[in-house]
């Protein structure tokens, strides 16, 4: 790994995740804590699933099995030994790592349509059969009680955890982009054949890439289980996870792990803010054309649109010196 | 020595026999051409040195290695390196950072701040200096070309292929091309085999030239022989021409209609 | 004798300025091509030959100035729709499609509602400059070397049937013998009546064929005239033909 010193784009992560680490000491509001909950969640799962589907270009379409394998290894873990969220998802976060390394290898040498497919396919086959392991009663639905006796106090330190989910993927994130790990997934994604010619073992990579992806979504995966308590198959391998998930990249910009967290955020400010307003069926067909909207007008998603127009007024490497250009 | 030698190389694509029984060699130190007609398979030749493609039968011999079933990286990390017939930057990437993958993996560059400084330097030799950071995208067609062969020799290769660097360029770039060229060999000490079409640049630089044709090489000797044999000429340079033969032939007055290698334009 | 009415060219060309980014390509571009010409664009490269062609055909579309063809203006036309008015294109870099084989590549070419005997005869002239192409009518354009591409590419620009050619280095990447044979079929196509303004780096050869020509340089006209004149040219021989 490359060591540089810090430079805009990490100050801009330490910040963000600072703020949001702030949060709980400004406010104990238990709806702004569970709406920034589930926004840090979407926002690490989407830097993370960019890793490989934003630098490589390899976009999955099965991320949520990986954020399920690390929510029932947590359960497991619970309930068998009774351990606690910060040994749960770590370990989770390597279940998820190793059960990528193992369909990673075939699933990769397929690509575009072909490999958004058959990670869908593939996600689907995870989760019936994490659903159907004997030991575990998945589809019963397991209790995990609060972390601490404070009610409160427990979904504050879950939302803690999982900025430090955010930062740990974040840190994850700008390591590969900064060395020549990245260096060599952007080749992968610009030209893939150009890249082999080049010495670059691109199967190595991309595995690579699809571990550390799915490992980090384990992690939030094995916090999330946490903060649902009552833990079900259905939140927790939601197939509309996977999908808003490449949404909320492609929105933001796949160039460095900035476009990820933008799209996060902003659908997740605009999701809710047209369930306040207008309530469930019209919030949702409102959420559709605002995707559309988006992807007409803003191809390359908002970040880089924003630093096109902004570019007299914004220091000029906001988005990181990333080889990778804006996508 | 020889630093390439391929034996009796056969290559098809479902029925059709593209290479049947192609060998020759490639001394070390020299810069040597590859022509044939259209079809021939002449690119098909790299991508098998490269390793884009396997052979059918017949061994390829690279440095002394037996490169034949190698992948496309290890060739690449051995010291082949290579450039497209039809221009294919990294596109999303800019001009300097196309270098970046070659010279971090197949360079030995392991620090990136390092390989961008060899980057530039790289960009200098080829004089794209200047437009290090544009979209590589928005290049012209030559200076596409320029950054091909910047970015083949980004993995420090001991032989570069070149494919059809010349293709579509003005005469003053062209005798900037050739230069290129020779001090690439000279200087950088790189063996050098290219496919091309343009008479005028490659019977200039090459020491030694290939013809493939039918599926073999039909000829192989110094550009003013091959500029000679009858066969070459019936099978792929034509006759009365007048953008063929060695760099003192193309000096022909425009007055004239008739070019000195005889004929007539009547094609 | 009588007076000659002034008639207006096939292909106009006036003031075009034209931008890639911050780039200025063209600037301030004017030609002309008379119907049944044939004109020659030389000038190295990066000079905005390319350039210019895909703002007449309609790829681009100029930042200011006009485009007039046949009469009327196709500034802000798109290339499918100059095409349709017989405007025909062939791309330097081919743009063709992998999947598709010849015969489909020719038959997309076509222009509906002409009758056998005519699509007849312009596939008689393709294989007539091209004699490779009739037996590989089914084969898969992908799956052929650069040069052959170049072949279909410019095929496929005459199976269109077009009143005016825009030609873009059609020698590139062809065998010697067969790059001559090129530039003698399109002067034989357009004494048979097509118009064509071609680009070449091959300047002497094009030059040869040519009526006019034009030089462009860093985006702007700086010599025009008859073809022969400026083969005598010191400037263009020092500049362009090497001498």
């Amino acid at each position: 790994m490359i060591r540089e010193r810090l430079d805009s784009s990490d100050r801009l992560a330490i910040a963000v995740v600072g703020l949001l680490a702030l949060v709980p000491a400004l406010t104990m509001d238990q709806y702004v804590l569970s709406f920034l909950m589930l926004l840090v969640m979407y926002a690490s799962l989407a830097v993370g699933w960019n890793v490989l589907g934003g630098y490589a270009g390899y976009e999955s379409f099965g991320h949520v099995a990986f954020l399920g394998v690390g929510g029932y290894t947590s359960v497991w873990l619970f309930v068998e030994y009774g351990l606690e969220p910060y040994l749960t998802a770590p370990i989770g976060a390597a279940v998820a790592g190793f059960i990528a390394l193992v369909v990673g290898y075939p699933a990769l040498r397929l690509k575009g349509p072909y490999f958004a497919l058959v990670t869908l396919v593939i996600a689907l086959g995870i989760q019936a059969f994490v659903t159907n392991l004997p030991g575990l009663d998945a589809s019963q639905g397991v209790f995990l009680p609060a972390p601490l006796d404070d009610p409160a106090h427990s979904q504050v330190l879950l939302y803690l955890l999982m900025v430090g989910v955010l930062g740990v993927t974040i840190l994850a994130a700008r390591l590969v982009e900064r060395s020549k790990y990245g260096i060599g997934l952007y080749a992968i994604r610009e030209d893939e054949a150009v890249a082999s010619t080049q010495g670059i073992d691109t199967t190595r990579l991309k595995v690579g890439a699809f571990v550390l992806s799915a490992a980090l979504a384990g992690l939030a995966g094995g916090i999330y289980a946490w903060y649902l308590g009552y833990v079900t198959p259905t939140p927790m391998f939601d197939v509309r996870v996977s999908i808003l998930v490449v949404l909320m990249a492609l929105l933001g910009g796949t160039g460095n792990w900035i476009g990820p967290f933008v799209g996060a955020a902003a659908l997740r400010v605009v999701d809710e803010f047209l369930v306040l307003q207008f309530g469930g069926q019209v919030a949702q067909i409102m959420y559709g054309l605002v995707l559309v909207g988006v992807i007409l007008y803003l191809p390359h998603g908002v970040v880089p649109w924003l630093r096109r127009h902004a570019r007299s007024r914004l220091p000029d490497r906001l988005g990181g010196a990333t080889p990778g250009g804006d996508r | 020595m020889a630093l390439l030698e391929l034996r009796d190389i056969e290559k098809s694509f479902g029925g059709l026999r593209v290479l049947e029984g192609v060998s020759m060699t490639v001394e070390e130190g020299s810069i040597q051409g590859l022509i044939g007609p259209n079809g021939a398979g002449k690119t098909t030749l790299f991508n098998l040195v490269s390793g884009l493609l396997r052979a059918d039968n017949g061994t390829i011999v690279f440095d002394g290695t037996d490169i034949t079933d190698r992948a496309p990286k290890h060739i690449a990390r051995d010291g082949v390196g290579r450039t497209f017939q039809l221009t294919r930057p990294y596109p999303g990437m800019t001009t300097q950072d196309n270098l970046l993958p070659g010279l971090v993996y197949a360079g030995g560059y392991d620090r990136v701040s390092e390989a961008r400084a060899r980057a530039l330097e790289l960009l200098d030799l080829v004089d794209l200096a200047d437009l290090a950071h544009e979209e590589s995208r928005d290049l012209t067609m030559s200076e596409q070309k320029r950054l091909e062969i910047a970015r083949a020799l980004a993995t420090e290769p001991k032989l570069l292929l070149l494919d059809e660097v010349f293709a579509g360029l003005s005469h003053e770039d062209v005798a900037r091309q050739i230069e290129l060229i020779d001090g690439i060999r000279d200087e950088l000490d790189v063996t050098i085999l290219l496919i091309e079409h343009v008479m005028e640049a490659t019977m200039t630089v090459c020491d030694r030239v290939g013809v493939l044709a039918n599926g073999t090489i039909i000829a192989e000797d110094v550009p003013d022989e091959i500029v000679h044999d009858e066969q070459v000429i019936d099978v792929y340079l034509g006759s009365g021409r007048d953008e063929v033969g060695t760099g003192a032939d193309s000096d022909a007055t425009p007055d004239e209609d008739v070019p000195e290698t005889g004929g007539g334009l009547d094609g | 004798m009588g007076e000659t009415t002034a008639r207006e060219p096939l292909l106009a060309v006036e003031g075009v300025d034209f931008s890639y980014g911050r780039a200025r390509v063209l600037r301030d571009v004017s030609l002309s091509v008379e119907p049944g010409e044939l004109v020659a664009l030389l000038g190295s490269n990066g000079a905005g030959k390319t350039t210019l062609l895909e703002n007449v055909s309609g790829l681009s579309t100029p930042d200011s100035g006009a485009i007039r063809f046949d009469g009327e203006d196709v500034t802000s036309l798109a290339a499918n729709e100059t095409w349709e008015r017989g405007l025909v294109h062939v791309p330097e870099d081919r743009k063709l499609f992998p999947e598709m084989t010849i015969a489909e590549t020719f038959a997309i070419a076509t222009p509906r509602g002409l009758d056998d005997d005519t699509v007849s005869s312009l596939r008689e002239r393709v294989f007539e400059i091209f004699p490779d192409l009739e037996s590989r009518l089914d084969q898969r354009v992908g799956t052929m070397s650069g040069g052959q591409q170049q072949m279909v590419s410019m095929s496929r620009g005459l199976m269109s049937d077009p009143d005016m050619l825009l030609l873009d280095e059609p020698t590139l990447g062809l065998a010697p013998d067969l790059a001559a044979d090129i530039l003698d079929a399109i002067g034989r196509i357009n004494e048979a009546g097509t118009t064509v303004l071609l680009v070449s780096q091959q300047a002497l050869s094009a030059l040869d064929i040519a009526d006019r020509a034009y030089v462009l340089d860093n985006g702007e006209v700086t010599l025009s005239g008859p073809a022969t004149e400026l083969k005598r040219s010191d400037e263009v021989r020092e500049a362009y033909l090497g001498m």
